[in-house]
């Protein structure tokens, strides 16, 4: 398969081929889909550019050892954990711990559930949820998911800094999948 | 995903940073942020940098070495099976000159 088809197929294609074929080159193509994403990942939690490059190698070299031994599924995740994992290390050597409140959890999204879920929801289940929710969340979910704002909008709206935006989205947005699925439950019974 | 979308992905997020994107776009792209951390972290990273021109030039060299490790390792492999073939032919003529050495000394303390 040449490059230029390389570049039409998906990570888990891509994966199956380098699984086939032991062939490292097949990683690279597949790494390097991965190089900005790193690159800015690593930048965030390191916050210096050199060591966030150096990061990224290490990544890199990490990935390259560790992909072999097992069937990865969900590429995207697990190179993300990967990242992550190690830039946090490093924080660790350094005896830097991460305030509480500096980053928000974003739950990575695999199957596009999420995107699924808040596209394709029951929408009269949804407003209830909604109004479940605290203040902060059900501003900023109304405010992003229904009325369509960016964030910077939401944050001149709310006052809200773009930290505590986020925040509020993440977790409206993981309340009210559990709402949701408690209502829908309650419904069918 | 594929490589073609992921470029698409990348053109997206330096409009993103320039502030490039028009409103609907920005909030299709927030709302991907909002739904992958891996997108979600690399923005707030990139965002940290004061010359976005000088991205590039690090996205570079780190495929350039990316490349590296992953041809090296083919290298290696071609490199290994030269010597091993190497030390294969010098072990098949030491064997040979031997068996016939021994060969020409026993004939000789026979006869």
């Amino acid at each position: 398969m040449n490059q230029k088809q390389l570049e039409h197929i998906t990570d888990a294609e891509l994966l199956e081929l380098y699984y086939q074929k032991n062939d490292n080159e097949l990683l690279g193509v597949l790494l390097q889909r991965y190089t900005l994403l790193l690159f800015g990942t690593c930048l965030k939690y390191l916050k210096n550019e050199t060591e966030a490059r150096d990061a990224v190698q290490q990544v890199f070299l990490k990935s390259l050892t560790e992909i072999p031994k097992y069937k990865i599924t969900y590429f995207k995740s697990w190179i993300y954990m990967v990242a992550k994992n190690h830039c946090l290390m490093q924080l660790r050597n350094k005896n830097i711990t991460l305030e509480f409140g500096s980053q928000i959890v974003v739950e990575e999204d695999t199957n596009k559930k999420d995107e699924l879920f808040l596209k394709e929801a029951q929408l009269n289940i949804l407003e209830v949820a909604i109004n479940d929710l605290n203040d902060g969340q059900k501003e900023c979910i109304q405010m992003f998911y229904l009325q369509k704002k960016s964030y910077q909008e939401v944050c001149e709206h709310t006052g809200f800094t773009l930290l505590q935006v986020k925040s509020f989205i993440q977790n409206g947005k993981r309340n009210l999948k559990i709402l949701m699925e408690k209502k829908s439950i309650k419904n069918h019974e | 995903m594929s490589n073609a979308k992921i470029n698409i992905e990348e053109q997206k997020l330096f409009q993103y940073l320039e502030g490039n994107l028009s409103s609907e776009e920005a909030h299709q792209f927030e709302q991907e942020m909002a739904d992958s951390a891996l997108l979600n972290d690399a923005v707030e990273g990139l965002q940290q940098l004061k010359d976005n021109s000088k991205i590039n030039n690090y996205i570079d060299d780190l495929n350039k070495q990316l490349k590296q490790y992953t041809a090296s390792k083919k290298k290696r492999r071609v490199n290994y099976k030269s010597q091993f073939n190497f030390w294969a032919i010098i072990s098949i003529v030491l064997i040979l000159a031997l068996s016939i050495i021994t060969y020409l000394v026993l004939s000789k303390i026979h006869s």
